[in-house]
């Protein structure tokens, strides 16, 4: 070989810190369960984790310890005519035909129920652990030590944060129902209603939350099974001498090969000049 | 045992890709290694230019040309192949440099600096008073470390010692003149520290530049 790039646990480190500061994501979808509309964006960055360098002939990256973090904006809308019974006041409502006028009735009111809009915040972190095997990869005009991802465990459960949303959007219901005249002895019952009717789909949209985040997650490059992240990139053509002038053209040297293997707990890469 | 020695990274280039980059130094830019006076094409894109020697008595001048052959590195321990000539020796951190030089002079070329360039005569005037001789040059030398900016330094060679056979009592003045030459040329193919990673990430020197198993090496921390 004629050149030997060493980089150790510690250096493999502070390169993975920066290629995982530009893995971040996001994504949005929304779907409706009965009276409610969830519209949700999930956003996810990469930070921490240490590495371990496993020499070779298994040549593994282990990355211990990376924290997934990022937060699922949710916009519940909540049609109320969809859960709440018909209200009038007074209930009923009495009607008669007096001769040479008409028929007269009595005044009723009928409440006509608002769609409101709840936003939450349901932040999450996890912190998992992934093992990466070490390629070479002829890139073009570059040459790349790759990361490919084993696959590897991933558990999101955001059913923790049900109470969270329970209690935003009982919040929220009491103060859009207060607003309604005549009706203040029936709030506590109407709201119980509307959080009966969430409790019965709340699970499931928390199952879907999960599974939209988790897939967000595997939409990272770093934890693509199909798609090498370089690690460290060389460009084949290596300007060794910049040009100076008419009679001093760049002086190149040309990267024919490109090693890469782990041992003594090192990322050891090596070249070949043309 | 781990390359990098408790530092971040290690980049180590060993003396066969010095050799390769020396020898594309010498395709792209040969003014590197040659020289000479108007008369033998000093002054040109491949030829940088010398002043010619004033001979005393004649008011006339002497054209003459050094070509500098591309030099042959090589890092201790020393190759097999590689001989070096009493009192030199490669000793730990050190390495040799072997090249041919040739002179060429213009002899009896009466060339009055009133006349102005000769370069328009023609070579039947003028090649059969052309002379060369080649002289071969070992040299043995150390790594130097320049600083170049607040993040990187400039990483070369330098010689401490050079032999030039076969020249009898002259032996003295063109060994320093030679080494001063060499030593000039050496410093034009210094390579940045950033350059020796081969722009894999940026480094800063913590140790090194080092000789040692045919390799020239240096240790840092990641920027």
């Amino acid at each position: 070989m004629d050149a030997t790039i060493a980089v150790s646990e510690g250096g493999a480190n502070q390169l993975m810190q920066k290629l995982l500061a530009g893995e971040s994501i996001s994504k949005s979808d929304s779907a409706s369960w009965g009276p409610f509309t969830v519209g949700y964006n999930v956003n996810v960055a990469l930070s921490g984790g240490t590495i371990e360098l496993i020499d070779a002939p298994l040549n593994i990256i282990r990355l211990h310890n990376l924290n997934i973090s990022g937060n699922v904006g949710v916009f519940f809308t909540i049609d109320l005519g969809q859960i709440l019974p018909t209200i009038c006041i007074p209930p009923f409502q009495v009607c008669v035909d007096i001769p040479f006028i008409g028929e007269v009735c009595t005044p009723q009111v009928c409440i006509t129920w608002p769609s409101i809009t709840v936003p939450i915040n349901l932040p999450f972190s996890v912190n998992v652990s992934a093992d990466f095997g070490l390629s070479v990869r002829d890139a073009g005009t570059n040459w790349e030590v790759d990361l490919l991802v084993f696959p590897f465990s991933l558990l999101i459960d955001l059913s923790p944060m049900a109470t969270v949303i329970l209690n935003a959007i009982e919040s929220a219901i009491d103060g859009a129902l207060n607003n309604i005249p005549l009706i203040g002895g029936l709030i506590a019952w109407l709201v119980n209603m509307v959080l009966g009717a969430l409790n019965s789909v709340l699970l499931a949209i928390l199952s879907t939350f999960s599974s939209f985040v988790h897939d967000v997650i595997l939409l990272l490059d770093l934890f693509s099974p199909t798609i090498p992240v370089p690690l460290l990139t060389f460009a084949k053509t290596q300007a060794m001498l910049p040009a100076g002038g008419p009679s001093d053209p760049e002086v190149d040297i040309t990267i024919a090969a490109l090693g890469a293997s782990i041992n003594d707990h090192e990322l050891v890469a090596t070249a070949d000049f043309a | 045992m781990a390359l990098t020695a408790g530092h971040a990274a290690y980049a180590a280039l060993h003396e066969n890709g010095l050799n390769k980059f020396i020898r594309n130094v010498y395709f792209v830019r040969p003014h590197y290694f040659h020289y000479a006076t108007n008369l033998f094409g000093g002054g040109t894109t491949n030829i940088d230019l010398l002043s010619p020697i004033d001979v005393p008595g004649l008011g006339s001048v002497i054209q003459y040309s050094i070509a500098i052959g591309q030099p042959v590195i090589d890092f201790v321990p020393q190759d097999a192949s590689s001989t070096l000539p009493a009192p030199l020796t490669l000793g730990p951190n050190q390495f040799s440099l072997t090249a041919d030089v040739q002179f060429c002079i213009a002899c009896g070329l009466i060339d009055h600096q009133s006349v102005g360039s000769l370069s328009n005569k023609s070579d039947r005037e003028w090649s059969p008073k052309r002379l060369c001789t080649v002289l071969h040059v070992w040299a043995v030398g150390h790594p130097t470390v320049e600083p170049l900016s607040a993040t990187d330094k400039l990483i070369g060679l330098q010689i401490d010692q050079i032999v030039v056979r076969n020249i009898c009592d002259l032996e003295q003045i063109v060994e320093c003149v030679a080494k001063d030459m060499v030593n000039a040329l050496l410093v034009k193919l210094q390579q940045k520290v950033s350059e020796l990673v081969l722009g894999a990430f940026g480094l800063i020197l913590a140790a090194g530049p080092e000789i040692s198993d045919d390799q020239l090496k240096i240790w840092g921390d990641i920027l």
